[in-house]
């Protein structure tokens, strides 16, 4: 029960998580990390921010969720 | 300006391809450590197979054109990255599980359809050709640049042909997705790398030498804010969305991608790794492009922005950079035609040539394993000089992006489909086909046509009239929008057929109907015949050789269940070789289904228990409390003390509880659903012949274990089904009684050395009589030795006086031996001498002196039994009958035979019991009699004797009236004696 709970539970996790990113990457948000005066590197950033997004979500329930393996 | 013999460049491509054949062949010859070829990062990097030359050399080119844009095409990846839990991890878990080698035969396994498959694999070669051909093009134009050669026709086929043979060498080496190429996931990796390094080093070259450092490029940045504005702007006014959601499709979807992330999978874990690692890989990978933008804007280059990359690093001194930079656009356009024609002509073979030949012929080539290997080479390298044909075609310089958006839209097209089989059971086979040829077509007339008609060989004024032409981004939208729109509409109107219904099930994984397919074949020969008929004889042997060793049933005996499992994993292997169409076919045609045939309940149970173990399916509500309620009985079952076997009709292991485990020695996994015949010995034999017998009990078997002799009671019960189903099977319960039979033993040897304490007085009394006797009749002989007669009769008297206290001696050795252990040694005993044995040894008391014996029965009648437990059954119930009589009373036994059994029974007129007494006579240390003269223990061994010989014992008895005993006995061996 807990395995799939956990599954389940990593499933809503990233959902929460595309959304987050996608209303960075499409709303009017942009008018603030693409502003035309901003750093250049300013899009890098807000990618290493869903990189690291994207790597606390694997290993925050990674590890409990059973389907993995070989 | 610098320039380059052609010969040179030619001669380093290829060492450099030497190199990654090396390395290629390090890795499968196992010479490179496991450890390395299984690292997540080796996985991740050789993902990096998505850079190829559009994004070594056209990210420059797009960033100049459409500033900050090209950086959707790798944040698109990291988005379907993020969603890999739910979108990445459940197609490798179906890939993996049905063994699928592409996503054609994925859509065809979904779909249930050949035609889908057939469709896929068309889309996905068309879609290929552009981006082959921007490969093509990629390298030749740097060869262009470094040689200043203007003739780039020979250069290309040169490439084509190079690519070709490395190709093959790489990717068609092996059948089957289970074996990997871990030699190509390695060899991509090591590409991987050098495009970074080699990126990372312009970048660099760019900073430091062309900027002269950090604090001349920020002075550069800050003093043209003009350029950090061109790279921003697009991302409020570009097509930013359509971007992101054409490399969100074609991060999983391109032939090459999806055969990295999942069909080369080596374990399921480095998923995990790389969904991180890979992102980070294109980010450092894309860092470098706006400082080499800016320094080709600085420096005022004279060729296009898609050249930069290699326009700025000759700027520097050493001749080394451009080539290392050269090398690295090599790697990124030979990863990515390897890896595609590998993909594709997997593909090909299984969705376009096998169907045909199969149509034709009715059956496979007698050598498949040769076809399949030798197609596979020559589709290689009819897709790669397909790619190069493209590229000739096309002539007029194409800008790398468009190309390569032109694919990305292709592949955009199975997106619906893909969501179908990950979310939407009711999406349909037709609905499917529908949106994809719809999308398909509009892809052509928006997207293909056009090309064509720049390359300037699009005469026909009716396919101009058809002709759409628009951006890549705006058909992209339209067809997308068609495509789904028709995909949706056809689903809910073109209902699905049970096939297809069973496949979304399965790929939706909450399928939790077990296999009900007992094939007709019975035998490993009617299996391996049945294929032959297809496959020819050599590979139906290998295939059911492997499908054995593959579920763990190599040299066992199968049952019906077995067979079924077989047949399954034969599928799944087929499918790994021919695509799942072809597999199923073969399977559902040649080891045909027996329809009356029903499934095990133990295989039922197995199947649902996984099933609701590893299911993405959470059950709400009664369901959910339905099944805590049937883990609740699970565990009750697994961790009752007692150990318990339950077994179906057919006889196969159901459960097998953690006791049992215990007992046995061996877990429950590994007999689960096997035959009980099939189990290890002893307990094949025990339990089958237990289940054979018509006794639903067996008490007291003895049985040689691992650990010992045990003492085991077993019982049993037929699972009843519904009134007209018949039974389901059996539990057996089976009860460990060792340690309590020991105690019984040390019990009953206790009882019987009291008893003869309490006899002692007796005993001292009839040896002391005799003894003085005999010491009298010698003093007689010693004073008159010459009276012969006399002597000879006082000899007589002294023998027999001997042979009195001998008779009494024995018959207290034999009663006091304990017959230690649990040997138990049944044989018949004559009923007669065990009665004078015991009327001997009681009559050794005090008390059983004064009462007389009255015995009546059949000399000749016998019990089976155990001498030593009887006797002592009889001195019980006598000593009990003479300690309740009075003086100078008789106690009655008598005997006879009926139906088989003997019934005994020992009569007294004592004091008798009250009924309340009564019902505790067998408790353990319950006594009537006054302290020290009885242990409380006589009556309870005698039950447990009685008990243990398979007999009854009954007690009448009224307060003055006396008692009788009557104790019953069976006077043969039965079946299930020991």
């Amino acid at each position: 029960m807990s395995s799939r709970s956990a599954s389940v539970q990593l499933a809503e996790l990233t959902l929460i998580a595309l959304l987050l990113v996608l209303l960075l990457l499409l709303s009017p948000l942009r008018q603030w990390w693409a502003a035309l005066d901003a750093p250049w590197y300013a899009p890098y950033l807000l990618w290493a921010f869903i990189i690291l997004l994207s790597a606390g979500l694997q290993y925050r329930l990674g590890g409990r969720d059973s389907e993995d393996g070989d | 300006m610098m320039r380059f013999e052609l010969w040179v460049l030619f001669a380093v491509s290829v060492l450099y391809l030497g190199l990654l054949f090396l390395i290629a062949s390090a890795a499968e010859r196992k010479w490179l450590p496991r450890r390395l070829i299984r690292h997540p990062l080796v996985y991740a990097l050789s993902l990096g197979v998505y850079a190829t030359s559009w994004s070594y050399y056209g990210s420059v080119g797009l960033a100049d054109r459409q500033g900050y844009t090209f950086l959707a095409v790798y944040l698109g990846v990291t988005l379907a990255f993020l969603a890999s839990p739910i979108l990445l991890r459940p197609i490798l878990r179906l890939v993996k599980q049905y063994q699928l080698s592409s996503l054609a035969d994925l859509m065809a396994f979904r779909y249930h359809s050949q035609a889908a498959g057939v469709l896929v694999t068309l889309f996905m070669l068309t879609g290929a050709l552009p981006y082959m051909a921007l490969q093509i093009q990629a390298v030749t134009d740097t060869l262009r640049v470094l040689t200043g050669d203007t003739e780039t026709g020979y250069l290309a086929l040169g490439f084509s042909l190079t690519m070709t043979l490395f190709a093959i060498l790489f990717g068609a080496r092996h059948l089957t997705p289970r074996e990997k190429h871990e030699g190509l996931v390695v060899a991509i990796a090591f590409e991987s790398l050098v495009k970074l390094v080699a990126l990372m080093v312009v970048g660099g070259y760019a900073v430091f030498g062309i900027f002269n450092g950090l604090e001349g490029f920020s002075s550069w940045v800050a003093n043209n804010p003009q350029a950090t504005e061109a790279l921003m702007r697009p991302i409020h006014e570009g097509p930013w969305a359509t971007m992101l959601l054409l490399a969100f499709s074609a991060a999983f979807l391109l032939p090459r991608q999806f055969h990295m992330i999942f069909v080369e999978n080596i374990r399921s874990a480095n998923l995990r790794a790389a969904s991180w690692l890979f992102p980070l890989f294109l980010l450092l990978l894309n860092l470098s492009i706006p400082p080499i933008l800016w320094a080709g804007q600085s420096l005022d280059l004279s060729y296009g922005a898609d050249l930069y990359v290699l326009g700025v690093s000759m700027q520097s001194q050493w001749p080394v950079l451009p080539v290392f930079i050269f090398i690295g656009g090599i790697s990124a356009a030979s990863a990515m035609i390897i890896v595609t024609t590998i993909a594709l002509a997997s593909m090909c073979l299984n969705h376009l040539v096998l169907p045909l030949r199969l149509t034709r012929q009715k059956a496979l080539p007698v050598n498949l394993y040769r076809l399949l290997i030798w197609g596979k080479r020559i589709l290689i390298a009819l897709i790669i000089q397909a790619g190069f044909a493209f590229y000739l075609f096309l002539q007029t310089h194409q800008e790398l992006t468009d190309l390569g958006l032109i694919s990305f839209v292709a592949v955009a097209q199975f997106l619906p489909g893909l969501f179908g089989l990950l979310f939407w059971r009711r999406a349909s086979r037709s609905g499917f086909i529908a949106g994809l040829s719809a999308g398909g077509l509009l892809w052509v007339m928006t997207l293909i046509l056009p090309l064509f008609a720049r390359a300037g060989w699009l005469q026909d004024s009716l396919l101009q009239a058809v002709m759409i032409p628009m951006s890549s981004t705006d058909s992209a939208q339209w067809t997308l929008m068609l495509n789904a729109s028709l995909f949706v509409l056809v689903s809910l109107l073109r209902p699905q057929n049970a096939d297809e219904r069973r496949a979304a099930e399965a790929c939706i994984g909450q399928s939790l109907q077990a296999s009900q397919a007992i094939p007709h074949a019975s035998t490993l020969q009617q299996f391996e015949s049945r294929l032959a008929e297809i496959t020819g004889p050599g590979m139906a042997a290998k295939e059911v050789r492997l499908a054995l060793q593959d579920l763990g049933l190599e040299g066992q005996s199968l049952g019906r269940s077995e067979l079924a499992r077989l047949r399954q994993q034969i599928r799944h292997n087929l499918s790994g070789l021919v695509g799942p169409v072809l597999a199923n076919m073969v399977v559902t045609e040649q080891l045909e289904v027996d329809g009356n045939a029903r499934v095990a309940i133990a295989d039922t149970i197995r199947f649902v228990e996984k099933s609701l173990a590893g299911s993405r399916l959470e059950l709400k509500e009664m369901a959910g409390e339905l099944d805590a309620l049937r883990r609740f009985h699970r565990q009750v079952l697994h961790d009752l003390p007692l150990a318990v076997v339950t077994v179906s009709a057919e006889l196969q292991v159901a459960s097998w509880n953690a006791a049992m485990e215990q007992l046995s020695g061996f877990g429950g996994d590994s007999v689960l659903g096997r035959q009980l015949s099939a189990l290890p010995a002893p307990w094949n034999r025990l339990l089958v012949d237990f289940i054979e017998q018509d006794q639903p009990v067996q008490r007291g078997l003895k049985q040689k274990l691992s650990d010992g002799l045990r003492v085991l009671n077993l019982f049993k019960s037929a699972l009843q089904g519904r009134q007209d189903e018949g039974h389901h099977g059996f539990v057996i319960v089976i009860e460990d009684h060792s340690e309590i039979s020991q105690l019984e033993m040390e019990l009953a040897h206790s009882e019987r050395l009291a008893s003869i304490g309490r006899l002692a007085t007796g005993v001292a009394h009839e040896i002391g009589n005799p003894v003085t006797g005999i010491a009298c009749l010698a003093q007689d002989l010693k004073a008159e030795p010459e009276d012969r007669v006399f002597v000879e009769e006082g000899l007589d008297d002294i023998l027999k006086l001997t042979r009195r206290i001998s008779t009494i001696v024995q018959s207290l050795v034999r009663y006091s031996h304990a017959g230690a252990g649990l040997e138990h040694r049944p044989q018949p005993v004559m009923i007669s001498e065990l009665v004078d044995e015991a009327i001997r040894l009681v009559s050794l008391s005090r008390k059983g002196k004064q009462i007389g014996f009255r015995v009546e029965g059949e000399a000749g009648e016998e019990v089976h039994g155990d001498y030593q437990k009887l006797l002592q059954l009889l001195v019980n119930l006598l000593t009990n009958a003479v300690d309740a009589s009075a003086e100078g009373a008789s106690v009655s036994i008598d005997w006879r035979s009926r139906g088989g059994e003997l019934v005994l029974r020992v009569i007294d007129q004592g004091h008798g019991m009250e009924p309340q007494q009564i019902s505790r006579i067998y408790d353990p240390f319950f006594t009537t009699k006054k302290a020290g003269e009885g242990t409380g223990l006589g009556l309870t061994l005698a039950w447990s004797i009685v008990r243990d010989h398979g007999g009854r014992i009954e007690v009448h008895s009224q307060p003055g009236e006396g008692s009788e005993f009557i104790v019953t006995l069976k006077q043969r061996e039965t079946a299930g004696d020991e």
